[in-house]
């Protein structure tokens, strides 16, 4: 009969076979294989990359799959279901919290420097950027790179008369929300305008998504500056210099700085984990810092997979926390390890 | 003519219940195919209601200034999605003004002056352009276009035309222009392809007839081949437009993704597919910012549902009228035809009209009289003279030097149109196969992708997830498919076939940002999960029309006679289609398939929104799935070098597949392919 439609039958069955075999296979043959799904924050993407990679190195049967999507659509997709935890460096308001189809935790697993990565010719890391600076760039007041409020803390540098350009985060974002939170709390007319939030009317700029798309169009884009996580300006070889601090010091960002405003925080997290740690009034303290939250639920609908993501994060809280430090995340405060621990503890887990 | 009726085949006893079995099941086939080939017009329905519908939030509480403001702020809940139409805009003119002249130049090189040996490899080269993915035009776009527009067109651009605002501003790195050039480059092979088969259809009789009225070639080009192809070559336009207004990937990555409203094509924007893809995944927190981007993609299907039905038309009636050319058209299908025809062309000269208008007010403005010594004043001034001079040369048809000259030299700027699109074609791909080589080590095929910062890693579970995602686009979308056509060519030959088919050019016509958002309503919200199930289901949804319309055409192209002889012996309809025209056209509906995966196997957008990418080879197609495209984008726009080398390595890898496949369905049929 009809050899056509057979062949092509045929063609597909194969087709269909070969992504279908192993498959049976893998079904039956570890008795508890799961797969957990996460997504958000691109700031904790590296973080969260190699202990999703760890984890599966060291218990064979569970999967981390992290989508790096960003915070806004993090929240989104945890709030929808359709991923198992979400992850977020803008902690949920009240508001958007009592939204949530189930009761939801907020377990900080970690906290970082956000850095002004800038690709300027012939000028390396380094760069001293004062508050002024900071907020005129980002509002579009300063134009070119030898503007007088950048040279003027750079004496020694020769910057170019090239045209600033600036990147920022065209998904919703919990680094956009540190670094507007940063520029609201430093910069009356920042303030004043644009605000602080997951997105935000940008004065100026070109967008980039995530993390990497920013520090992409950084290393891509000769006179642009834009604002991201440590570890991405570290491992994409950006250049960085140290900001002004609100009590005018210049200080480079470091894990240091990064845990000493985790620290300060510490006694105000036990009543809400979810705090502000931005502009912090320390003389070394580095201005741009937050925690990255990951969302769960307390009561999981599917307590198999809230067990492995319960696990899961007590191991990122335990032996986790030390993988993160190469890449320049610091290590929570032992007081809000222990507060997390407690947290998880009330997960129904099946 | 209902088949089965002869009965000449039975016994004297009749069998009757057998002859009724056959009947039954006839009719069966029929409906069958009748129901699969309704799927693309029950699927443009579906999509069209869900956005509607799923709008109403914001239809509700903004009305009309949603599409009109230009703000938009999600945590204030100002909505105005004005800035993106403008980018949009933008864009799209942009592309059609670079495009329609190249595209036109070549399609007329080709058909009319080209030697047929560099005729057809040319003709060919053009339309593998077009089975080129998305976001492999947009990993080029970002790292060679860009930075090629920026260091050298850019700035000529600024200093010659500077005054125009149009071309204000220091330029940066991913832009308008930018955005612009890519599309053209993306529609080209679109408008080349259907400009050329409509000139085709003009009868040769014209042409000699010219001729013999001892017409150059270029004569007869501007006499009679371009007044007769001009409706069907504005369709063509026009259906490219509709590619340009919906295309996302490429755009996302070289247009800068900020929202604006301002002259300069040399600053970046935002068009309305970039917003989508950007935004949509995290708007399922906020009912309000949803329901704003669906009503975005309501207006974007719209607009390409409106632009593809009237281009479709248009080519139709123009290939219509010039294949029988004593048949007069309908008076209300002469009239939109004229309509249309005249719209688009008066549109296109009042857009030209202003752009100079506004480059010459610009230098007055700038520098007074001094202006009209400004580059573009003089070349625009040493144009109109050599127009003249042509233009009276040719009022005194005796001289032949002249006559000849304009040949030559017209028959030079059309050549060097399809040349400019083979240029195109040949920096393409050899970016991607110099840069994608490097990558190509055993790794990327065996091992899995690594955090970054680690090196090494491979791309294992892309190029396994794309594989599982096409098998399963392929399950559902090829019987589909494949019905459908088989209605459309062998039933439908009335209205119905007809509206059939038009169905699937306008469901091909859809964005395919539009499709994924959709595909995550219909398919991952439901399950309360991402999954290969739901990739594959918004990947079927692509395929299909691909499919149909393939299949429609070659079963088209068995004779007649086949079926005559067929039904001639007793068969029955259904029996003579599975058992002689079927598998007469059996190359030809293979390639159908082959040219659906090569379609489906490059897309990336509605991906991101149902498969959503994963770093395990996930054997469960419950579960979500990598793909190479996703992969591509996530490492292309990232700022790790060896990231960016494996997405090189992954756009050649994927580029290899779509090729072969694309070269070995035209190969197949070898030239008897017509294009829809």
């Amino acid at each position: 009969m009809a050899r056509t439609t057979l062949c092509a039958g045929l063609a597909l069955g194969i087709l269909v076979a070969g992504c279908g075999g192993p498959e049976a296979q893998g079904g039956k043959a570890p008795a508890a294989a799961i797969t957990i799904n996460g997504a958000g924050s691109t700031f904790v993407n590296p973080a969260m990359s190699k202990w999703a990679y760890a984890y599966h190195e060291a218990k064979a049967n569970t999967t981390v799959n992290y989508q790096s999507v960003g915070s806004g659509a993090g929240i989104a997709q945890y709030k929808a279901g359709t991923v198992d935890f979400g992850a977020s460096d803008a902690p949920l308001s009240d508001k958007e919290r009592g939204e949530m189809p189930t009761p939801t935790l907020h377990i900080p697993v970690t906290s970082g420097c956000e850095v002004l990565a800038y690709n300027i010719p012939n000028i390396g890391s380094g760069l001293k950027l004062s508050t002024e600076a900071i907020a005129g760039i980002f509002l579009g007041k300063i134009k070119t790179w030898n503007d007088p409020a950048i040279a003027r803390p750079n004496p020694d540098l020769k910057l170019p008369a090239i045209p600033i350009t600036v990147a920022h985060r065209s998904d919703g974002s919990g680094t956009t929300f540190i670094f507007t939170d940063y520029l609201t709390s430093s910069s009356p007319e920042w303030a004043k305008g644009p605000g602080k939030g997951k997105t935000v009317n940008w004065p100026v700029g070109l967008g980039g998504k995530g993390n990497e798309g920013v520090a992409g169009l950084v290393k891509q884009t000769p006179g642009c500056i834009g604002y991201v996580e440590l570890a991405y300006a570290m491992q994409a070889k950006l250049n960085f210099g140290p900001l002004q601090n609100k009590s005018g010091e210049y200080i480079p960002p470091s894990l240091e700085s990064a845990s000493a405003a985790a620290n300060a925080a510490v006694e105000s997290m036990q009543k809400d984990v979810r705090v502000s740690i931005v502009n912090g009034a320390g003389k070394d303290a580095y201005p741009i810092v937050g925690f990255v939250y990951v969302l769960v639920s307390k009561t999981p609908k599917d307590p198999t997979k809230g067990k492995a993501v319960v696990d899961f994060l007590k191991w990122v809280l335990g032996p986790g926390q030390e993988m993160a430090t190469p890449l320049q995340y610091a290590p929570l405060p032992k007081a809000v390890v222990d507060l997390n621990m407690a947290a998880l503890g009330g997960v129904t887990t099946g | 003519m209902r088949p089965g009726t002869p009965g000449a085949c039975s016994g004297p006893s009749a069998r009757p219940l057998r002859r009724i079995l056959s009947r039954s099941l006839d009719a069966a086939f029929e409906h069958a195919t009748l129901l699969l080939s309704l799927v693309t017009v029950g699927l443009i329905g579906w999509i069209g209601f869900r956005l509607y519908v799923d709008s109403a939030l914001t239809r509700h509480r903004y009305g009309w200034g949603l599409l009109t403001g230009v703000v938009w702020d999600v945590p204030h809940e100002i909505y105005g999605a004005a800035p993106y139409i403008f980018g949009t805009l933008v864009a799209a003119t942009l592309a059609m003004l670079i495009a329609v002249p190249l595209s036109v130049g070549a399609a007329v090189w080709l058909t009319s002056l080209a030697p047929r040996w560099i005729a057809a490899p040319v003709a060919f080269g053009i339309e593998l352009l077009a089975a080129i993915p998305s976001i492999i035009y947009g990993l080029w776009g970002l790292f060679i276009l860009c930075p090629l527009l920026q260091s050298h067109v850019s700035p000529w651009l600024a200093q010659q035309l500077g005054a125009n605002p149009l071309f204000a501003g220091p330029p940066v790195l991913t832009n308008m222009l930018a955005a612009g050039v890519i599309l053209a480059i993306m529609v080209i092979p679109f408008i080349t392809a259907i400009s050329s088969e409509v000139i085709k259809t003009i009868p040769a009789a014209q042409r000699e007839a010219s001729f013999a009225l001892g017409s150059t070639k270029w004569e007869v080009i501007r006499n009679v081949v371009l007044p007769q192809a001009r409706s069907g070559i504005t369709g063509a336009a026009i259906l490219g437009l509709g590619r340009a207004i919906g295309e996302t990937m490429a755009v996302v990555m070289v247009v800068g993704n900020t929202p604006r409203i301002a002259a300069s094509i040399l600053q970046p924007g935002y068009p309305m597919p970039a917003k989508l893809i950007n935004e949509f995944n995290e708007a399922f927190n906020d009912p309000l910012q949803r329901s704003a981007l669906l009503e975005i993609a309501l207006v974007l299907f719209a607009i390409t549902l409106v632009i593809n039905g009237l281009a479709r038309l248009l080519i139709l009636l123009t290939r219509q009228g010039l294949a029988n050319p004593q048949e007069a058209l309908r008076p209300w299908m002469a009239k939109l035809r004229q309509g249309l025809d005249a719209v688009f062309r008066h549109g296109a000269m009042a857009l030209l009209g202003g752009l100079v208008l506004l480059q010459v007010g610009a230098d007055l403005l700038k520098r007074g009289l001094g202006g009209l010594g400004a580059p573009f004043e003089l070349a625009l001034a040493a144009f109109a003279i050599g127009w003249l001079v042509v233009r009276r040369a040719r009022s005194t048809l005796s001289n032949r030097r002249i006559r000849r000259w304009v040949h030559g030299s017209m028959s030079g700027v059309l050549a060097l149109c399809a040349l400019a699109a083979c240029t195109v074609l040949g920096a393409l791909l050899g970016y991607v196969a110099i840069r994608g080589f490097s990558a190509l080590t055993p790794q990327l095929f065996t091992e899995l992708p690594r955090p970054p910062g680690m090196g090494g890693g491979g791309l294992k579970s892309a190029i396994l997830g794309t594989l599982e995602l096409v098998a399963i686009a392929g399950a559902i979308g090829v019987p589909i498919g494949l019905m459908g056509g088989v209605f459309v060519a062998e039933f439908g030959r009335g209205r119905l076939g007809g509206f059939v088919r038009f169905a699937a050019d306008v469901l091909n016509g859809i964005p395919s940002v539009v499709i994924g958002m959709f595909a995550y309503a219909a398919f991952v919200l439901p399950f309360g999960h991402f999954s290969a199930w739901a990739g594959g289901g918004a990947l079927a949804v692509m395929m299909v029309p691909t499919i149909a319309r393939t299949t429609e055409e070659m079963l088209k192209l068995v004779p007649s006679s086949y079926r005559e002889a067929a039904l001639g012996l007793g068969a029955t309809k259904s029996q003579a289609i599975r058992s002689v025209i079927v598998p007469a056209a059996k190359s030809g509906i293979l390639t159908g398939i082959m040219l659906g995966i090569a379609r489906i196997a490059g897309e990336t957008a509605p991906l991101l929104f149902t498969a959503f990418g994963s770093d395990q080879v996930n054997k469960n197609p419950a579960e979500s799935v990598s793909s190479l495209t996703m992969k591509i984008y996530q490492y292309a726009i990232s700022p790790y070098d060896d990231w960016i080398q494996q997405a090189w390595g992954g756009a050649l890898v994927l580029l290899l597949l779509i090729l072969v496949l694309s070269i070995g369905a035209r190969l197949a049929t070898r030239g008897r392919m017509r294009r829809a």
